[in-house]
């Protein structure tokens, strides 16, 4: 009777990932379980929903992981390191200008109606979300990484500050301007 | 801003401090201006997931698995390692118990015949103490080391009766032809070879007088001793010393 290795899931992210230089596949599948969703998000929020060249750069970001786990920093933080190259790949896409602004093709399709909510209530939401992402997606880069990393990743201040490589405080000053750009835009929404 | 998240978790504007109403000045200054930061950061931070597509994870799988070797085929090679080198191991054990038996018998078959060759040991030696060339002293020198039978070759002694009688005859002889080679490259040597049949007995004499000189004697024994050597070693060579007898059977031609 083959015995089933199950017990990845209790493992922390950094064993993964040494577990991943060994050759585990089920380590780099449960690492890929904990982490494909935000990243895929957080790229895709900083593309500007360009869900093309964001499953590209997650691809590419997992493939780093599994030819060249080597690459990561034992005295980090697995989260700070893979949001840093992220981070690193949305610039580099920056850089090339291939990412056009306002291709928001796919953003209703994240917010589906469920059947036993308040329609009224789920609408004022989707409306308010769409409003949200466009109003994210008109702040500059900078903004929109913290506010995205802080309020939808949900990561600290600290590691905001790792991984965009500034000081605390710079990050909080960069979340409160964009939490204050996102309040004028949104200032119509009557959320309660 | 770690405060600013703790001051959205209260309820309502008028439920915050003095403090943070002015902390947060600058964002909202009523109900309607919190309620809608406070939606704002509560709807972000409940964002739902967005996943990825799947081929993307069929992708990644597919270049794991050409990344990393799989265990499984790694031990099936070493189980066959393990199953090659044991028969190869219980093939050469066979092929020795096969073989032992015959080994040994050849072997009890070959220690008689090595008994019956040891006689032919001195005449090897003999040839190699006749050789003159660097290769063959070198294997000289090793024979004397390994082979006591080298030390059979004995210089003979003037005590010993019949090697002194031998030495007499090869002393006259060598002398008689001495006496005989003058004759035989002049004219009229039928007179002269008459004369030397003559002196040939007075010779005699002479030689055995020589026998009676301790240093000569000894230079003769060395010169005999040599001499034997040769002539056990080339029979060709020994010819030359009986050149008395030889020259007795010459006739003169008239």
């Amino acid at each position: 009777m083959r015995i089933v290795k199950t017990g990845f899931v209790d493992y922390s992210d950094e064993d993964l990932m040494l577990a991943i230089q060994q050759g585990e596949k089920l380590a780099f599948n449960e690492l890929y379980t904990r982490y494909s969703d935000k990243l895929y998000g957080y790229i895709l929020k900083m593309l500007w929903y360009n869900e093309v060249r964001a499953q590209d750069l997650l691809q590419d970001l997992f493939a780093k992981i599994i030819t060249q786990p080597g690459l990561f920093d034992t005295e980090r933080t697995f989260k700070t390191w893979v949001y840093t190259i992220a981070s690193n790949l949305c610039k580099n896409e920056f850089k090339r200008n291939e990412v056009r602004k306002g291709t928001v093709n796919g953003v209703e399709q994240f917010y589906s109606l469920s059947s036993d909510s308040n329609v009224e209530k789920e609408v004022h939401e989707r409306q308010f979300r769409d409003a949200l992402t466009e109003a994210l997606m008109k702040l500059d880069t900078k903004h929109r990484q913290v506010f995205v990393l802080k309020h939808m990743d949900g990561l600290s201040i600290k590691e905001i500050a790792e991984i965009t490589e500034a000081n605390e405080g710079t990050v909080k000053s960069r979340l409160f301007y964009a939490i204050k750009k996102l309040a004028d835009t949104l200032h119509m929404f009557e959320y309660a | 801003m770690n405060e600013m998240d703790w001051i959205f978790k209260k309820t309502s504007y008028s439920a915050l401090s003095t403090s943070e109403k002015e902390a947060l000045a600058d964002l909202c200054n009523d109900e309607a201006s919190f309620a809608r930061l406070k939606g704002l950061l509560e709807l972000s931070e409940q964002s739902l997931p967005e996943p990825p597509p799947a081929h993307i994870r069929t992708n990644l799988d597919a270049l794991f698995d050409a990344t990393y070797t799989k265990p499984a085929p790694q031990k099936q090679v070493k189980r066959f390692r393990l199953t090659y080198i044991i028969l190869a191991a219980a093939a050469v054990i066979g092929v020795i118990f096969l073989l032992f038996p015959w080994t040994t018998n050849r072997g009890n078959g070959n220690n008689s015949p090595k008994v019956a060759k040891g006689p032919q040991t001195p005449k090897n030696e003999q040839t190699e103490i006749t050789s003159t060339t660097p290769s063959s002293l070198q294997k000289k020198s090793q024979q004397q080391k390994t082979s006591p039978l080298v030390a059979t070759i004995e210089k003979p002694t003037l005590d010993n009766s019949s090697d002194q009688a031998s030495v007499d005859e090869v002393v006259y002889q060598n002398s008689e032809a001495d006496a005989l080679r003058p004759s035989l490259l002049t004219e009229g040597a039928t007179e002269d070879f008459a004369r030397r049949d003559l002196a040939k007995e007075e010779t005699k004499p002479q030689a055995i007088s020589f026998k009676g000189n301790a240093q000569n004697s000894e230079a003769i024994s060395a010169g005999v001793y040599e001499l034997k050597s040769e002539k056990n070693v080339k029979v060709s060579k020994t010819k030359k010393i009986d050149t008395g007898s030889m020259l007795k059977h010459i006739k003169p031609v008239f």
